[in-house]
């Protein structure tokens, strides 16, 4: 079979599978047993948001993930709220760590905020 | 979870002005999302890094007005890696403030003639690894971290392959072509010292050992990498990770709290 036949058979298959892997699709992946073990406290560091003014400027990615997540993938990425928040603590014995900033900087940031 | 601006943002505006501007909008917009949940979220600023004078006075508003942990820089801006001269006064401001700053993935301005014909390893399978660890080992060479010792730079996705190649980096180094270039230390010295590196995006047991060991425990923090990566996954993947017993917790948080200076507690 030549190359580029097996590459065409193989666009389907694909579509699917990258939309599976996906943040927020169901789990398709094994996840370890967490039963019976104490909840870790984390911090993650790596979590990304977008607003739809920096829109164009993600799409300068586009090339370099499939276009099967772009979708879901701008969605997930403009909810701040409850969608987010509920991918930490949902099904997972998980604890999040609790940002306690200083009262100095509590009080700076309302002043300059609001 | 510490928030950041998905790539590249504005460091492909070609308007420096416009960056600049745009930057702030959304470092301010991040604020407030933060301060509707200051028990959930964190920030790292995003930085327009065309002038960096800017992007340092930017970087010292987030961390002292907004209460921002440091900032997230999408690889090069214009061509330009941050070991370039003009990136001095950054790196300066970078090590006053103590301020960590994530190195993200992001695309070169050419497209080398390797991937050509491969474009799924155009990104993170492959091409994005290996530019971003390039663009850290710059910096290593560059004499940056020897220069400001205090600087901290962070690596996601298990630390770019670095972690792997740490003795070869110090024994190819001695007999590469490097001209008059010089360092007191050897490159693995400033990749411990001035590197932390992040679990984004990589569940593997085999990985993370690998950069306990390599990188030293204090060095490897947790991340998820949302929503491009599942947030069960990686908790669990660290809930369970096949390592030494004191090491998850320091991993899940003690790291974080030591690198980025957060007080509070993990409930």
């Amino acid at each position: 079979m030549k190359r580029r036949d097996f590459l065409k058979g193989a666009t389907i298959a694909a579509a699917a599978s990258a939309a599976e892997a996906f943040a927020d699709a169901p789990q398709n992946q094994a996840a370890p047993d967490t039963s019976g073990t104490k909840p870790l406290g984390k911090i993650a560091l790596e979590e990304h948001f977008m607003v739809p003014d920096f829109v164009e400027y993600f799409a300068e990615t586009y090339p370099n993930i499939s276009p099967a997540i772009v979708k879901p993938g701008l969605e997930a990425l403009q909810d701040l709220g409850d969608r987010r928040i509920a991918s930490l603590t949902g099904t997972t014995s998980i604890s999040w760590f609790c940002l306690s900033p200083a009262p100095a900087f509590r009080l700076r940031r309302t002043l300059r905020l609001r | 979870m510490v928030l950041s601006l998905s790539g590249p943002g504005v460091q492909v505006e070609k308007d420096a002005a416009v960056a600049l501007k745009k930057a702030k909008a959304v470092n301010d917009f991040l604020a407030g999302e933060i301060q509707k949940r200051p028990s959930r979220y964190g920030g790292f600023a995003h930085l327009a890094m065309h002038n960096p004078p800017a992007a340092a006075d930017e970087l010292e508003r987030c961390m002292h007005d907004l209460g921002f942990q440091g900032a997230m820089i999408n690889g090069q801006t214009n061509g330009d890696y941050l070991d370039a001269d003009k990136y001095s006064v950054f790196w300066e401001r970078v090590a006053a403030l103590d301020a960590p700053i994530y190195l993200h993935p992001a695309n070169p301005v050419d497209h080398p003639a390797m991937y050509a014909g491969h474009a799924e390893l155009w990104g993170p399978v492959c091409s994005w690894a290996f530019e971003t660890a390039t663009h850290a080992l710059r910096l290593v060479f560059a004499g940056v971290f020897e220069r400001y010792p205090k600087a901290r730079l962070v690596l996601g996705h298990m630390g770019e392959t670095l972690p792997l190649n740490l003795w070869r980096f110090d024994s190819r180094w001695l007999i590469s072509h490097r001209g008059s270039m010089t360092l007191p230390q050897p490159p693995s010295f400033y990749i411990k010292r001035n590197i932390a590196i992040t679990t984004s995006g990589v569940c593997s047991d085999i990985s993370l050992r690998c950069a306990l060991d390599a990188m030293g425990t204090g060095n490897v923090m947790f991340s998820v990498d949302y929503p491009f990566e599942k947030t069960e996954l990686a908790a669990q993947f660290i809930e369970t990770a096949k390592i030494a017993e004191s090491e998850p917790i320091d991993v899940a948080s003690n790291n974080a709290k030591r690198i980025l200076r957060l007080n509070g507690n993990t409930s």
